[in-house]
């Protein structure tokens, strides 16, 4: 497997997106032990910092959450995707710091081994409701560690994207076991509604944005799959493709992207090979496909990076019938060139 | 330009401002929904318990060692009162009193702890070196238990030491494991009663016979529970005594 791979280096923009989120977090630390204390007199600092810890990282994970599909939904939010990957860090940092604490407070300095306590310490109690809640956030914890380890490029290059990318879809299950550990530990504890009401708002944005974004995508889809011949598709109209930008077509159940650029039309697989971000909602800069995630690039007729990297997508054959452009369902093999389809004629500019 | 027709990369600094406009603007809204949500938490909070812990205070104590029913100092006239006040003694950490200390039942003793109290309730933690014979303090007679009939109370099962003011809250759920470690660990298990009516609201949890139960107690802890038993009294200390096979879940 490579062992070269492209670093996103540091830059102005991601040293401005971490400060903004450690600012964040340490208002909601503090915010969450002073408003502790004032609201209840008894209150200990202890449990409130165990508990500020525990809802930072939580909540944080929520935010993690909903940055994927805001971005599908609405391009404006990719901003805010560039570098996720930090917060996913923080996340479990927030995380381990409160496990740790909770380790030395609730299992430690006494006759069985903290570690083995804090996964068989609490019997069952009967039903569901009753099962243990903190193995559930040992194992999210656990689970959030392996994403944090493994969240530079340097392991998505090692990895494949596409096992990097299964691995880093354990964030939802990692999600499902904090929600579980949530809900049968603090929730069975208080009488207040509030908290289930904070964890019900939680678990429906995430849900409904991602729904959402779903939605959308099939509709796009539905609306792009036309007919078909000789292995060809009826994808668009070629004035429906902007200059420097691409229509997104769906071509056998695949996604391909047809850009319009300086030499005429090229297709390609619309799977960023970075992090699978969607090539098709990016731009032409310098001549080359840019991705509007973290603005990978690739040579609109091969596929292929600029020197001297070596990343590559599938390209896709193109046929034009008259005003239809027509797509070839089966992508060339890695790095073939595939000329650009000129198009005579005027284009709508207009963005799709 | 508006942010649709610029395009955002973020290894350029060159910046874009209305894409940057709009990011600063929902980076604001997500700090505000997470802080909002962070609020809700907090303010779900109502649980805690009303006991103290001395936490770096450490007092010198004389009195006489009991070690049953459940390990106590007798203590003449703490603060100038006229009775006997009587102080639950466990160890550090997760531990109750070492068995070996029984030794000094009945002797006047010295040791240094740190004070936990919690209603009418005062427990010690007694630092490592433990009581040591003090001739000061002379041993009076041992008074006897006074038994007030069978009571049926409901309330939950935790360890004393906690719940008395070492952990707030030191009860309910997210204490289980805890209580459970410290009730093994031979911390005494205590009765938190929550239809306090005709019986104190603290009862130390014993077997039918006055004997320690802390195993047969550990299924039990920090769940809701119907308990039926005797009541005893022995100074400001109150016991329940009972058979554990006739403990109970008790649901509204
Ligand atoms: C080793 C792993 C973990 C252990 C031992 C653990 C233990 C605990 C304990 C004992 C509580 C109850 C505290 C109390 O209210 O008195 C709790 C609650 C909670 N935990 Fe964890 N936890 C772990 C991992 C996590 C992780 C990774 C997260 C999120 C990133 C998390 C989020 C929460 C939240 C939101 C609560 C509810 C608020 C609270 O009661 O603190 N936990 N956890
Ligand atoms: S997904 Fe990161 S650059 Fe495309």
């Amino acid at each position: 497997m490579a062992h070269t791979y492209r670093v996103v280096g540091w830059n102005r923009n991601k040293r401005r997106y971490d400060a903004f989120a450690a600012i964040g977090i340490a208002l909601f630390l503090v915010g969450f032990v002073v408003l502790g204390l004032v609201l209840d007199e008894r209150a200990s600092a202890d449990t409130l910092v165990l508990r500020a810890l525990g809802t930072a990282g939580f909540v944080l994970l929520h935010v993690v959450l909903a940055i994927g599909p805001l971005a599908r939904l609405d391009r404006r939010f990719l901003p805010l995707l560039y570098n996720r990957r930090h917060l996913g860090v923080m996340t479990f940092v927030l995380g381990l710091l409160h496990g740790v604490f909770a380790l030395a407070q609730y299992h430690a300095l006494g006759v069985v081994n903290p570690l083995v306590h804090v996964l068989a310490g609490e019997a069952p109690a009967g039903g569901l409701v009753g099962l243990p809640f903190q193995p559930f956030g040992v194992v999210a914890l656990v689970v959030l560690f392996l994403m944090a380890a493994t969240s530079h490029d340097f392991w998505l290059a090692n990895l494949g994207a596409l096992a990097w990318k299964r691995l880093h879809m354990a964030v939802y299950g990692a999600w499902a076991l904090l929600v579980a550990h949530v809900a049968l530990g603090y929730l069975q504890t208080e009488t207040s509604s509030l908290g289930a009401i904070a964890v019900g708002v939680g678990i429906v944005g995430v849900l409904g944005l991602h729904l959402a974004a779903g939605w959308r995508d099939r509709l796009l889809d539905r609306a792009s799959e036309g007919a078909r011949r000789d292995g060809f598709v009826d994808a668009c109209d070629a004035d429906e493709v902007p200059m420097d930008r691409a229509k997104i077509v769906a071509v056998g159940g695949e996604r391909v992207a047809i850009f319009r650029h300086a030499g005429g039309l090229s297709a390609l697989s619309n799977l960023c090979r970075h992090q699978g971000g969607p090539l098709g909602e990016g731009r032409i800069v310098d001549g080359c496909v840019t991705c509007p995630w973290h603005g990978y690039q690739y040579q609109p007729e091969d596929g292929t990076s600029p020197p001297p990297f070596h990343e590559r997508v599938e390209t896709h054959r193109l046929r034009l019938v008259g005003r239809r452009v027509w797509v070839e369902e089966r992508a060339q093999p890695l790095g073939t060139h595939v000329p650009a389809l000129a198009v005579a004629g005027e284009h709508r500019a207009e963005p799709t | 330009m508006n942010a649709d027709e610029e395009f955002y990369v973020g290894y350029l600094d060159r910046s874009a401002p209305a894409t940057s406009r709009f990011a600063r603007r929902t980076a604001l809204g997500l700090v505000a929904v997470a802080l909002g949500l962070g609020a809700l938490f907090a303010m779900s909070q109502s649980r805690w318990g009303s006991g103290s812990f001395e936490f770096g205070t450490v007092r010198t104590l004389t009195g006489v060692y009991r070690a049953g029913p459940v390990a106590h100092l007798e203590i003449a006239h703490p603060g100038g009162r006229s009775t006997a006040a009587r102080w639950l003694l466990v160890g550090e950490g997760k531990h109750g009193v070492p068995g070996a200390w029984a030794r000094f039942d009945g002797q006047a003793v010295a040791l240094e702890g740190t004070l936990i109290a919690r209603g009418a309730t005062t427990m010690v933690e007694v630092a490592g070196a433990g009581p040591r014979p003090d001739a000061g303090s002379a041993p009076t007679g041992a008074e006897a238990p006074r038994a007030h009939g069978r009571r049926t109370v409901v309330g939950e099962i935790v360890d004393s030491k906690c719940w008395l003011g070492v952990m707030n809250p030191g009860e309910l759920r997210t204490h289980r494991a805890c209580a459970t470690l410290c009730v093994r660990g031979g911390v005494p298990p205590l009765v938190a009663v929550w239809d306090a009516a005709d019986t104190p609201g603290q009862l130390l949890l014993l077997g039918a016979a006055g004997e320690p139960i802390h195993d047969r107690a550990l299924p039990w802890i920090a769940l809701p529970v119907e308990l039926e038993g005797e009541l005893w009294q022995l100074g400001e200390l109150w016991f329940l005594h009972l058979d554990p096979d006739g403990i109970r879940r008790w649901a509204p």
